[in-house]
């Protein structure tokens, strides 16, 4: 097993695997930008290494100094977590030639399929069903529109290297896709460091299923069932949950089939995720390949017991996976939340600042994979998630349930989190009855508005309180407290009366 | 003591025996406990509720039943400290959402605007945000130029409505 490993990575995906690295007794070595001095994978770490300044990339997709710093202390395998550099295969050849591992699959898979056009065209041939739309991509405008004018409105604009819903954008009408593709293009360069982008047809209305998949290098593969991601805003998922109700036994079989020839046919070693659109009428169409750990893996751990990061770590250190396709099965129901700095309010817009006040939810079945802390601040520069909230029941209500309870007991105060918009999807009748589309959000936005002032009364009562403390610590919250005198026992006071 | 909530503001004001609680000229049957100093009891009409509360120079921000509130303090200098654009509609003072950097500016200073033109471009935690013009006018000023790192609270460019030619 290895000796120190470097996670490549901040926030709470680095702080899930530092975890999984202590329960296997291997040291590790966390990296930050000098805007993540105080974060919280820095103090989880049993050492820790700045290396550059805030902006990504001149620190956590600066290349040479994460594989310096794991050069410098000693490590002998780098963990690249999700986004950032973990599906860069030029980074996982540089970490190789290193002399290091790279937790992950080898470059050439990865770079096959990781990349969005080259694995589409790679699909096709395999006969994997596809979405229609740009076979490669281009850097000429015209070729887009006139591929959008040949397919019909809405087309989606995606960066051949995202991941994330990062440099993808909707496009209704054709003078609106220069303006687009630029905007991809420029947020790719500056996510991914890539410029290509591509287009295809956008599907009204499907559900997002994607499986998790793994193989290691004797040969076996796996898959570890689904997880629907239907619930996204700007593309990017919020609510994760396993099973699809959306899946039956037999489709859940000729996806998975699908999935594991789709990694077995690329020699994919290591854990991974293939991304599937379901439409109304049960066809899936491949979207990508995922060489990484997920934002949402944590719930496949709690359906199948198996813990992925342990997992990634035993394959990348030459072990069988172990177990076979037909141990695994699915116990129960797990959804997760993602806990972002967001304003549901105004358009789901990041939100920063520092974190004045947090408490966690706690009680059966419920997990938080978290990256902050009471008193941390969210620097601009990154990716705003603060933290998972995971729950797992016996079936779908009673998770759903868990998971609303759980919602209500979050508290994070300083910065705007989706915490309360995330609670009324939960309760909406369409999530209940399993009714799930990717635009499940944008279809059902009047229904999701909130404008609950229940607790409205309590809240300025709080704040009445508070401003009461800070100015003049008046006797009757001093009465209040055990082993106080007499003079304080008798309520509020002042000596000769007069008004207050 | 007076809070901004939203657009409005509101008078809260505890009784002196703090069995009761005026709110907006409503007076409340009210109760607390302090369970430390970020977490009260409080009840307010026979409702109990477990409130969070923390705070900063300018904002109380407070949470119970799984709700978050963002108040902004009153101060007594008569200004509200709240964020948002000028309310007035013959000139536009254009603010970034939040902190960030700035991609594009895609007018020029002088220019005509009318109302849903993109003025420009402001990138942060990896989103990119066009700001557009809500009135018809003129950019009279451009206080940025690409590349700069802007906080919340910087005009960026002004647009003004044409006065009427006399």
């Amino acid at each position: 097993m290895f000796k120190k490993i470097l996670i490549a990575n901040r926030s709470e995906i680095a702080c899930r695997i530092i975890r999984a690295c202590k329960e296997m007794n291997i040291p590790t070595l966390a990296v930050y930008s000098e805007a993540d001095e105080f974060a919280q994978h820095v103090k989880l770490a049993d050492e820790a290494v700045c290396i550059g300044p805030a902006a990504p990339l001149q620190s956590y997709l600066n290349m040479d100094a994460v594989i310096n710093a794991a050069l410098e202390n000693g490590c002998d395998a780098i963990h690249p977590g999700y986004g950032f550099l973990s599906e860069k295969h030029e980074f996982n050849k540089k970490v190789r030639e290193a002399g290091l591992v790279f937790i992950g699959p080898k470059p050439e898979p990865m770079k096959l399929l990781g990349s969005k056009v080259e694995s589409r065209i790679t699909m096709i041939e395999a006969g994997v069903p596809v979405i229609p739309g740009m076979k490669t991509s281009s850097k000429n405008i015209s070729d887009f529109e006139e591929m959008a004018e040949k397919i019909g409105f809405p087309v989606l604009i995606k960066a051949s290297d995202g991941g994330g819903g990062k440099g993808m954008r909707v496009v209704h009408k054709l003078e609106d896709i220069k303006s687009s593709v630029e905007a991809a293009m420029r947020e790719s360069q500056t996510a991914f460091g890539s410029e290509v982008v591509f287009l295809e047809k956008y599907l009204e209305s499907p559900r997002h299923i994607e499986f998790q998949v793994a193989g290691d290098e004797h040969g076996n593969f796996v898959h570890l069932f689904e997880r629907e991601c239907s619930i996204q805003r700007r593309h990017q998922k919020i609510i994760e949950e396993t099973p699809s109700t959306a899946v039956s036994p037999e489709l859940r079989q000729r996806m998975g089939e699908t999935a594991v020839k789709v990694i077995q046919a690329s020699n994919y070693t290591n854990v991974g995720t293939v991304e599937f659109l379901l439409d109304k009428d049960n066809n899936f169409y491949f979207l990508e390949v995922n060489t990484r750990i997920q934002v949402e893996h944590p719930i496949t751990e709690m359906v199948t017991g198996i813990d992925l990061v342990k997992l990634q770590i035993r394959i990348a250190a030459g072990e069988a996976i172990p177990f076979k396709q037909e141990e695994l099965s699915q116990n129960g129901h797990s959804i997760e939340c993602r806990i972002y700095a967001e304003d549901a309010d105004n358009n789901f817009m990041p939100s920063s600042g520092k974190i004045h006040f947090m408490k966690e939810p706690v009680g059966p079945g419920v997990r938080y994979d978290s990256g902050v802390y009471s008193g941390a601040e969210v620097p601009i520069f990154y990716d705003p998630i603060l933290a998972k909230l995971i729950v797992w029941g016996k079936d779908r209500e009673e998770a759903r349930l868990r998971m609303i309870n759980a919602l209500k007991s979050n508290v994070v105060l300083g910065v705007k989190t989706s915490n309360k918009f995330m609670q009324t999807v939960l309760e909406n009748q369409h999530f209940i009855d399993g009714d799930t589309c990717t635009n499940f959000i944008d279809s059902h936005s009047d229904d999701l508005k909130f404008n609950s002032t229940a607790s409205l009364l309590h809240a300025f009562a709080a704040a009445a309180l508070s401003e009461d403390t800070n100015q003049t610590q008046t006797v009757n919250h001093v009465a209040r407290q055990l082993n106080s005198s007499p003079w304080l026992e008798i309520g509020y006071w002042e000596i000769a009366g007069g008004s207050r | 003591m007076e809070l901004l909530f939203k657009t409005k503001k509101h008078q809260v004001q505890p009784a002196k025996d703090n069995k009761s609680i005026n709110i907006d000229d409503v007076l409340h049957n009210f109760e607390f406990r302090r369970i430390d100093k970020n977490h009260l009891k409080i009840n307010i009409s026979g409702v109990w509720q477990d409130v969070f509360i923390a705070e900063d120079k300018n904002h109380y921000y407070v949470n119970a039943e799984g709700t978050t509130y963002h108040f902004d303090k009153v101060h007594n200098d008569g200004n509200d400290y709240g964020e948002g654009q000028s309310a007035n509609e013959d000139i536009i003072n254009v603010k970034p959402p939040m902190p960030g950097s700035i991609v594009k500016i895609l007018v020029e200073q002088g220019q005509k605007v009318t109302e849903g033109d993109g003025l420009i471009i402001v990138e942060a935690m990896k989103m990119e945000t066009t700001i557009y013009t809500t009135i018809d006018g003129i950019v009279t000023e451009i206080n940025v130029s690409t590349g700069e790192q802007v906080d919340a609270d910087k005009v960026l460019m002004v647009v003004e409505k044409e006065k009427a030619s006399e």
